[in-house]
């Protein structure tokens, strides 16, 4: 029933970038028609896959399976297509994107193993500053993380390979190559301007407070301070709350972790968005984490009938947080 | 989730176990219909008519769904997931509590 999820992949893709260089005309014709091309052939699937939505969500039991099957195999059905533009013109900046769209679209299949396989040349061959472009509209999927990470190794000296490991720190803090991504950047690029953004994402990491800790012993700049400040207040929140076993353990996390967030409300000074954040992980942490009582509920049904969360006393109560999308 | 939920309210009809929803859909009775197909028996509150945005989840510092928190019979938040944890974790972590809760209720000697 969750098949919704799917909608998480919907790629918005602008167009390509223009080129700076000052074509011959008939160079310039052939581009234009290879875009269009690009673009037509993105808006039909765009088109074919908002139309198989509504009729999932009518269609019932094998029915319904076989619509949610075709929606996960649309971008496959696509991909020669896409190949074959990519193909037709290889030094067009068109065929760049035709390949990241296969990569990221397609299921599987031969038109998308060929495509990770240009893609990889691509991303090992292309200007780092493109490809730093390029990825701002990318999905951090595992092969085009790799890909990416190999690039960042292979021209460490050029000062612009650090935005590849940037990306891939943000992006991606949820696979093992991001995390190591972000210890890259805490070691060595602790003033790149991405290491704000970093410290936030390390608070959803496994193992994140460790890293933000090495971040805030090098005694960094106020910004950073503040924002490794704050995901670290977060990272010990989400650890207390994983620790319901070990009451004692969830106590002593929860103490170190309202330290580090009236810390952050310190460094983050007038910042009312920031402070409201911080007001509400310091109002859960007091009052509404693992070992605390819960706080009452009382309100309508879904048949407009009051009741209570009380009203369960004596039953163990599974409180579960749900919407049907 | 909706078929462990079946199961596991199922299994546990005659044990001191609740399932209690917190519901976040907008339209009401959008979702009446699939109440039934799904045979969704348990209790929801209702997040009101913003949604996700509602004052349930605001007050309980809810950002995902599904977001799950069991609570002892005691009243005492024991655990908390975003996303389901996995069946056998969840049940595992559930029967635990319905243990303690079962010998809470034990006259004592």
């Amino acid at each position: 029933m969750k098949w919704v999820g799917y909608g998480l992949l919907i790629l918005v893709l602008a167009s390509p970038a223009s080129r700076g260089d000052d074509p011959p005309k008939d160079k310039e014709k052939k581009e234009a028609s290879a875009k269009e091309q690009y673009d037509a052939l993105v808006k039909e699937f765009a088109a074919k896959r908002s139309k198989l939505i509504p009729e999932i969500n009518k269609a019932k039991g094998e029915e319904q399976q076989k619509l949610i099957k075709q929606y996960q195999e649309l971008g496959g059905e696509f991909a020669d297509r896409f190949l074959k533009l990519a193909d037709e013109n290889p030094k067009d900046p068109v065929a760049v994107d035709a390949t990241f769209w296969i990569v990221e679209n397609a299921n599987g299949g031969q038109a998308q193993a060929a495509a990770a396989k240009k893609l990889t040349a691509l991303i090992a061959e292309m200007p780092i500053k493109d490809l730093s472009t390029r990825l701002k509209r990318t999905r951090a999927t595992p092969a085009v993380l790799d890909a990416v990470l190999k690039r960042a190794e292979k021209d460490e000296k050029d000062p612009q390979a650090v935005d590849l490991v940037a990306w891939a720190a943000t992006r991606a803090y949820y696979l093992p190559a991001g995390r190591k991504a972000a210890e890259t950047m805490i070691e060595k690029y602790p003033d790149h301007p991405a290491i704000e953004q970093v410290c936030l994402m390390a608070a959803n990491m496994e193992g994140g407070d460790e890293l933000l800790r090495k971040i805030l012993a090098k005694d960094p700049k106020p910004k950073v301070k503040a924002a490794a400040t704050l995901g670290l207040g977060k990272a010990l929140a989400e650890k207390t709350d994983s620790l319901g076993d070990k009451p004692a353990e969830a106590d002593k996390a929860a103490a170190e972790a309202e330290k580090y967030l009236l810390a952050a409300a310190e460094l983050y000074g007038d910042d009312a968005a920031r402070k409201k954040e911080i007001d509400g992980e310091l109002r859960v942490i007091r009052t509404m984490r693992v070992g605390k009582e819960a706080p009452d509920i009382k309100a309508p049904d879904l048949d407009g009938k009051e009741f209570k969360l009380s009203d369960y006393r004596g039953k163990v109560v599974m409180l579960d947080f749900w919407g049907n999308w | 989730m909706y078929p462990h939920e079946r199961s596991l309210v199922k299994k546990m009809s005659d044990k001191p176990f609740a399932l209690v929803g917190v519901n976040s859909d907008k339209d009401l009775e959008a979702l009446k219909p699939v109440l039934e197909e799904e045979k969704i028996t348990w209790r929801s509150f209702w997040n009101g008519k913003d949604g996700t945005g509602g004052p349930i989840s605001a007050e309980w510092n809810v950002h995902g769904w599904p977001t799950l928190v069991i609570l002892d019979h005691k009243g005492v938040i024991r655990h908390k997931y975003l996303g389901n944890p996995g069946n056998e974790k969840l049940d595992e972590a559930i029967e635990k509590l319905v243990a303690e809760a079962e010998n809470d209720s034990k006259p004592k000697k």
